[in-house]
């Protein structure tokens, strides 16, 4: 018997399953193993947002050819929604997956699931962060 | 004196439920509580319907008592998003900066 890897099944446009989101992930899920967590020495791009409230968070990316983003790491005090959003921003950043219907913002709010209501504004600081880091020197013209 | 607790113990709830909420409704706890910081499993006691939790929102709305569960802590129970409304979550800096305005006297962990 081959348990190695299934049969890949179309899914025809339209139908249950097509075009789903990814399931969001919580900011436990995030904090617990925040893979895109590390220095941002070398990046091409780097992007900073501070609230003023000492919460701080910078976003560093690699680029690839054409300018698309290859790696993309965080920095950010020690806040669990801070950190969820910078870790979501990150890898919708790698899997290209920033453009589509609504802002950044919202895409990156919308990937960190069980966030207090009085935090979700967090996501604005990681977008601005990643703004940022797109429009870098490094960036696409 | 104005006091704050804070809760870090699995002792919190029956404290909370059969001596301060009761006194704190009865206006007889012979301190002024200006906050309270929820820890670990005690932020249970935030969450929507939670009767000590009802009853303790009903006193803070009253009073203008501080309550505030640990983000961290919440998070980890997935119940960020579930806790009576108006309560806030936070860690250290966020509990004294919210209690930076008011002369406390005594900070007691339960």
């Amino acid at each position: 018997m081959n348990l190695g890897v299934l049969p890949k099944r179309d899914v025809p446009p339209g139908a249950a399953g097509a075009n789903m989101e990814p399931m969001p992930q919580s900011v436990a899920d995030h904090v617990a193993d925040p893979r895109h967590a590390g220095p941002l020495s070398g990046a091409d791009g780097i992007g900073e947002a501070s609230d003023g409230e000492g919460r701080l968070v910078q976003v560093g990316l690699w680029r690839g050819g054409r300018g698309a983003v290859v790696r993309a790491r965080f920095r950010a005090t020690t806040c669990p929604s801070l950190i969820a959003f910078a870790e979501a921003a990150c890898r919708l950043a790698e899997e290209a997956a920033l453009g589509g219907p609504g802002s950044i913002a919202e895409r990156i709010r919308a990937a960190v699931a069980g966030v207090h209501p009085g935090h979700r504004h967090r996501a604005d600081l990681v977008a601005l962060a990643l703004r940022r880091a797109l429009a870098s020197p490094g960036g696409p013209a | 004196m104005n006091v704050a607790y804070v809760f870090s113990t699995p002792n919190a709830s029956y404290i909370l439920e059969k001596m301060i909420v009761p006194q704190l409704e009865e206006k007889r706890h012979g301190a002024n509580v200006v906050g309270m910081f929820f820890f670990v499993d005690n932020c249970y006691l935030l969450v929507r319907g939670n009767p000590t939790g009802e009853r303790l929102a009903r006193v803070a709305r009253a009073s203008g008592m501080l309550l505030m569960g640990c983000d961290q802590c919440c998070y980890q129970r997935a119940i960020a998003d579930k806790l009576i409304e108006g309560v806030p979550i936070g860690c250290f800096p966020d509990l004294y900066q919210a209690l930076s305005g008011a002369s406390l006297d005594q900070v007691i962990t339960l």
